[in-house]
């Protein structure tokens, strides 16, 4: 795969992930569902991503359910 | 802000999950080219992802098949009218190989959470807390802002971090 294309791919996860998270958040108003709208259709990889992040959400529900990870361990790294 | 909008593509998200293979089984013989059931699929999701009110849906399952069949019919007349032209096909053909897939289906459901798990736990710190956070344990983005000490925009940053290094790490295993 070249870089280019890494490159793209990255950029397309991002956007998707930023739609994804401005949804989950309910941040969203109308103007926003419209600009949504017209990314998703505007190239079927930009669905895929959008889906592909949503499946990864669902599964990242079963990760660390008993709370293995130390938040605030992590947070005084931070 | 509406709070059902995030429940809209939940919606849709969680049936494209459940459903994906079972609606292009459906459109297969339903459509004259077996290459125009990508597009379809895809026709599909797009129409979920536009209705406004999904909670008014009781049965989604036969929701989803209602619009496929309604999406079919369309398709078919449509071809009747005019022929595809060459940008058409070249469209279709770069979307059989795009939308044909099942992400979770495609790596061992087992060997998929292994992955993210791996994935999370080299986040940067501020970046798992955050998932963690949000995902595990239910906080709100304000909340997180907070805890972290970070504005709420920085903290969905962080969030889509988390969301793009997981996807990054899913193409790499496919």
């Amino acid at each position: 795969m070249s870089h280019d294309r890494i490159r793209i791919n990255t950029q397309i996860s991002e956007e998707a992930a930023e739609w994804f998270v401005e949804f989950r958040t309910g941040d969203m108003d109308a103007a926003g569902r419209r600009a949504f709208d017209s990314w998703v259709r505007s190239s079927p990889e930009h669905l895929r991503a959008y889906l592909e992040i949503a499946a990864i959400w669902n599964e990242g529900g079963s990760l660390d359910v008993h709370k293995e990870l130390n938040v605030d361990a992590l947070i005084s790294l931070a | 802000m509406n709070p059902l909008a995030f429940e809209d593509n939940a919606f849709v998200e969680e049936l494209a999950a459940k459903h994906g293979k079972h609606l292009r089984r459906f459109l297969r013989p339903r459509v004259h080219n077996v290459a125009d059931v990508p597009d379809l699929v895809q026709e599909v999701f797009l129409r979920l992802l536009r209705v406004p009110n999904h909670e008014t849906i009781r049965a989604p399952e036969a929701y989803i098949f209602t619009i496929a069949r309604h999406v079919a019919q369309q398709h078919r007349l449509k071809a009747a009218a005019a022929p595809a032209t060459e940008d058409l096909d070249e469209m279709l053909a770069e979307l059989s190989s795009v939308t044909d897939v099942d992400p979770a289906l495609e790596v061992d459901a087992q060997q998929y959470l292994q992955e993210l798990d791996d994935v999370l736990r080299r986040l940067p710190p501020n970046v798992q807390a955050t998932f963690l956070l949000y995902r595990r344990d239910g906080l709100t983005m304000d909340e997180i802002g907070a805890r972290l000490g970070v504005s709420r925009h920085m903290a969905k940053k962080y969030l889509v971090k988390a969301l793009v290094a997981f996807r990054k790490r899913i193409k790499e295993v496919q």
